[in-house]
């Protein structure tokens, strides 16, 4: 079946099975491998990414249900490496990652995070983002979202 | 010679009698409806009490999982309009539809139902009350409520849930049926 | 050392090198004593020494340091980066010694192609202080060889010649060392290891320097294991026994092979697997293949426990100072028992490789701990020569001691030669836990004796199923006698004037092996809250307790032992009793050099516990990069709550219980306690630091749950009810 979408900016369209998981389109079909594969049940987190600006876990999203959306993945959340997203600025500034497998599924919950609650307290992030780190960075990623968020205010103020 | 007074008095008793006959006979044909309502309502709370129905209408904000009715893990709460969220929403894993490769469920609109109905802990009085209530059951009218518990596409999801979770145990067409016989009958609750 | 003269023929890129200084000499102790204490004091060895921590010089192999055409300082690791941070702490030497700023330096993987790759792999808390020496000394050595080839191009004396920045510099000339290098056609490498920076005079080494892959793992452009693509490549999955020791009756693949995409069904040689065009559609019909399974035992998790009990399986002796016999014959007794559970490592990356056969040469992408292993590994299931079997490592997505041994790797390598394709094979989630290795389970037997406030004599028996002893070679199996891993700090560090220990070896129905922290996660949890409960009917304070007891004026440790504790205690604010809803709990450890302290601080909210602050300090010796060691403790106590809260990988019905995440909670965000570090070197010498910090994070945080309830909880994972 033929799905057409905007990914990144780009507009895309692709003949697959129309219930192939966004996941396996976004690596596999148009190599982007920002977007992990953790659980494969929507429990980790590791594939997020967001649909006309909604946080989904991309293997439990049939590729079919994105036509004529927009998708972005990690790749896509800052415009270039000059002008990074708050997020990975702020993920940089913490120094965040370990393995950092996990880390683009974690950015991308915190980018949608910080539009829902821009100023995030320790538990707002603590009861939002349910994705799962095995290296042990949640405690930089707090620090990270709150930096975001403070980077965020001064770009808009 | 036909004694008039014995007439009347006969006249007379006859429509005591048939009144007291006929208003008897309305007040039992009242029992069996009530009855009828009773029994209906308890095929109707059969359903609404399996955890496919339960699950998504608990009392509390935490959404229950499975036959086993255990919280949904990852910490996933009700949220301000019943979709989790703000961040994660059920959307973020939940689709229109059972997803056959993660296994995850989903239908229309998949969320709770709103806190006024939670249901679990409930009397069946108590139930059969916030059914009735428009003021708790988002404004249904009997109509409404039919509609809601026998078209809406996650409500019908129930009866076909996929995987190994179990159905209501009741099927579709009669735990219809018993839901007009218990609202058409009076919409009776036990005391 | 030999002098080689490389002609470099292409401008662009350079190679350099020749210096194999190596570390670790093996042959230790062995033939002064008889056979029981052989094993004991080589067991002893093992466990707190530095283990073999670089295993390059019998193969006289180079570190690669190139410079690139844009004066970039590339250096090929032959440790493998899980996220520890080795690259980073590795570019710092790099840095150091040529006196370029971090930033200019990179760090990729070594090839084993190149024979570059550490035997011994990538692990056991051991890298970055088995680099320390070696890639020092390569940069000097290539310092002195630029400075050498710049004299010759100035044709002045080396001496003179300033290397710094990134550049050689006479007078007002300069060189970057790219243009050093195409003005070069003769390089003379200086024939004797050459003099390296003294400690004082580090100007990088021991700064906090973020990570040389932040930048590549933040904008998603880090490339995993199975993150690579090969044109052409198809995608395997293999079907594997749900059970344990499951075997094949009867397979139906007809409804697997009808599925559009599927290319080709395999079932040969012990190897069933759906190979197709993409991922989706092989994971989908690899569901499909119903197979009947021969279950010689449906193991159940009761039949476990009562394997994993002292007293069984292979007795022996690894601690045996004074008498603790005597002691024990009369007079009180404190005994308690203690449990933990086995694990699953649950790395976020799945395991997975890709395999490429191509004219008798096969190229392996992947995750790994050990490549030079799997390159035998492959080398002998393909029948082919170790050189022509290249293992190409990735970044890891974790590791923690689950990548050591790999079993998909041979599966994909053969079928990239049966299909003659590249092959994707990836793991699902589900078989990454249940077809996998697994940190044993432990039962543990504490017994003590107080004599005036004092422990006159202490005992540690311990049963557990082994983690490395199966992989050791013959003549070390019989030496060491235990398990170097499984029994890892099972034996008492504390100055007791009479103590043993014993390892009681038994055998579990799945394979088991390394995890982070390997042994001493149950051994610290057992022994460091038992101590507690020593301390406690000896009615002393923890800390001070401890302190009496850690007075051994011939273990160095000792002394850094107290001063890391007496620093851990000042950051918490160490007391004993109740405050707010919350109690303290601590918990020390030697892991071989290191010296870790914790405090737990807790809370138990509905019955539940959460770890609401720890501080957490260690002394690692020489500090190479502070910022790697933070992020390595932070890491540990992550983990090490995790393991003491939530995980718990169990047997029922003959298969492992825990399917995925939601069978195998792990610490989320929400479980995040706030955490203070407190560094302190207390030696010149570099020691581990991936692993020692997880051994007191158990411990302190049941001590702490004591301290609040009264409970005293002896089975991991610590449940109030």
């Amino acid at each position: 079946m033929k799905i057409s979408f905007k990914i990144n900016g780009d507009q895309k369209t692709i003949d697959v099975d129309p219930n192939m998981p966004l996941l396996w389109v976004v690596r596999d079909e148009l190599n982007l491998k920002a977007t992990k594969y953790g659980c494969g049940k929507g429990m980790c987190g590791a594939c997020s990414l967001h649909v006309d600006g909604k946080l989904h876990r991309s293997c439990s999203y049939p590729v079919k249900f994105a036509e004529g959306k927009a998708i972005t993945t990690l790749e896509g959340l800052s415009k270039n490496e000059n002008d990074l997203h708050p997020v990975q600025q702020a993920w940089i500034d913490e120094n965040v990652p370990q393995c950092g497998y996990c880390q683009p599924g974690f950015m991308m919950a915190a980018a949608k995070l910080l539009q829902e609650i821009p100023n995030p307290t320790t538990e707002d992030i603590k009861q939002n983002i349910s994705n799962i780190c095995r290296c042990g960075t949640q405690p930089r990623i707090i620090k990270a979202i709150k930096r975001a968020a403070e980077l965020n205010n001064a770009k808009t103020s | 010679m036909i004694n008039l007074n014995k007439v009347k008095l006969f006249i007379f008793v006859f429509f005591a009698v048939a009144l007291y006959s006929f208003s008897s006979l309305e007040y039992k044909d009242n029992d069996s409806k009530a009855d009828k309502s009773l029994e209906a309502f308890q095929t109707v709370l059969e359903v609404l009490r399996s955890p496919r129905c339960m699950n998504c209408h608990p009392s509390n904000d935490v959404p229950k999982v499975g036959d086993d009715r255990h919280a949904h893990l990852f910490g996933v709460v009700r949220g301000a309009d019943d979709h989790a969220g703000p961040v994660q929403m059920c959307s973020t894993c939940h689709q229109d539809e059972n997803n056959e490769y993660s296994l995850v469920p989903g239908a229309p609109h998949w969320g709770l139902a709103p806190k006024s109905m939670g249901w679990e802990g409930l009397t069946d009085a108590e139930l059969g009350a916030v059914l009735l209530d428009t003021t708790m059951n988002g404004n249904r009218s009997p109509e409404d409520l039919v509609k809601h518990m026998s078209e809406d596409a996650l409500v019908l999801w129930a009866w076909e849930p996929g995987g190994e979770r179990s159905t209501p145990p009741v099927p579709l067409n009669e735990f219809k049926a018993a839901l007009r016989t218990w609202l058409d009958n009076g919409a009776k609750v036990p005391e | 050392m030999s002098t080689k003269n490389k002609s470099l023929k292409n401008s662009s890129r350079r190679q350099f090198l020749n210096v194999g200084a190596i570390i670790f000499g093996g042959s230790v102790i062995v033939g002064q004593f008889g056979c029981g204490p052989i094993q004991r004091k080589t067991f002893q060895y093992f466990d707190s020494n530095e283990a073999p921590v670089m295993g390059l010089g019998k193969f006289n192999a180079d570190f690669w340091l190139q410079i690139l055409e844009d004066n970039t300082i590339q250096l090929s690791s032959p440790k493998v980066e899980m996220g520890q941070g080795v690259f980073t702490g590795a570019a710092l030497m790099v840095a150091e010694e040529l006196d370029t700023n971090p930033e200019n330096i990179t760090v990729v993987h070594a090839k084993t192609s190149s024979g570059l790759i550490d035997p011994l792999g990538t692990g056991g808390s051991t890298s970055t202080a088995g680099l320390f020496k070696p890639v020092r000394e390569a940069a000097a050595t290539m310092r002195l060889a630029l400075q050498k080839a710049a004299a010759n191009i100035w044709e002045v004396p080396e001496n003179d010649i300033l290397i710094q920045d990134g550049k050689a510099s006479y007078q007002e000339q300069s060189l970057k060392f790219s243009e050093i290098i195409s003005q070069t056609s003769k390089w003379e490498i200086p024939k004797k290891s050459p003099k390296l920076k003294s400690h004082e005079s580090f100007k990088y080494i021991g700064k906090d320097t973020k990570r040389v892959d932040l930048k590549d793992k933040v904008l998603g452009k880090a490339i995993f294991g199975i993150d690579h693509h090969i044109e052409g490549m198809l995608y395997a999955i293999l079907i594997q026994s749900p059970y344990i020791n499951g075997q094949v009756k009867s397979v139906d693949a007809s409804a697997a092979k009808a599925v559009s995409g599927v290319e080709h069904f395999i079932n040969e040689n012990g190897i069933i697997a759906i190979v197709a065009k993409n991922r989706y559609t092989a994971e989908m019909a690899a569901r499909k293949v119903k197979v009947e399974w021969d279950v010689p035992k449906k193991w159940e998790q009761k039949d476990l426990d009562a394997i994993i009990q002292v007293g069984n399986g292979k007795f022996e002796s690894i601690q045996k100072e004074g008498n603790v016999k005597k002691h024990f014959d009369n007079g009180e007794i404190i005994e308690a028992t203690y449990r933990t559970p086995a694990g699953a490592h649950a790395f976020m990356e799945p395991k997975g490789a890709i395999a490429d056969y191509k004219d008798g040469k096969i190229t392996i992408i992947t995750g790994t701990q050990q490549p030079n292993r799997d390159r035998t590994e492959i080398a002998k299931a393909l029948g082919l020569k170790k050189d022509n079997v290249d293992i190409q490592c990735a970044f890891l997505g974790g590791g923690f001691g689950g990548r050591f041994y790999l079993n998909q790797i041979i599966p994909a390598a053969k079928l990239s030669k049966k299909l003659k394709k590249p092959i994707h094979l990836l793991c699902t989630r589900e078989q990454d836990f249940m077809n996998n290795y697994y940190r044993p389970g432990s039962h543990h037997i504490l017994k003590g004796k107080i004599e005036n406030g004092t422990v006159v004599a202490a005992q540690h028996d311990m049963a557990s199923d082994d983690m490395v002893f199966d992989y050791l070679p013959k003549i070390a199996q019989s030496l060491i006698g235990a398990d170097p891993s499984t029994a890892h700090g099972a034996f008492f560090n504390y100055s007791f004037e009479n103590k043993y220990a014993n390892a009681h070896r038994v055998e579990t129905p799945y394979i088991t092996g390394i995890w982070r922290g390997i042994g001493i996660n149950a051994t610290s949890f057992a022994k460091e809250c038992f101590m507690d409960e020593l301390a406690h009917a000896a009615n002393a304070d923890a800390i001070e307790f401890r302190l009496k007891h850690l007075k051994d004026d011939k273990d160095e440790r000792h002394e850094r032992m107290h001063k890391i504790i007496e620093l851990v205690k000042e950051k918490a604010g160490w007391k004993t009793g109740k405050e707010k809803g919350t109690a303290k709990g601590f918990a020390c450890a030697m892991d071989r050099q290191t010296v870790v302290a914790g405090i737990a601080e807790v809370e138990v909210i509905d019955n539940k516990i959460g770890v609401t602050k720890f501080t957490l300090g260690i002394d690692p010796g020489l500090i190479v990069n502070p910022e790697g060691v933070r992020q390595q403790c932070e890491g540990c106590i992550m983990m090490g709550l995790s393991n003491t809260l939530y995980e718990n990988l169990t047997l029922k019905n003959g298969q492992v219980e825990n399917t995925n995440f939601h069978k195998y909670p792990v610490a989320m965000l929400s479980d995040t306690p706030e955490i203070e570090i407190v560094l302190h070197s207390g030696s010149e010498e570099v020691f581990g630091v991936g692993e020692p910090p997880i051994a007191p994070i158990a411990p302190a945080i049941a001590n702490a749950v004591f301290n609040l309830t009264g409970k005293r909880l002896r089975t991991l994972p610590l449940k109030m009810s």
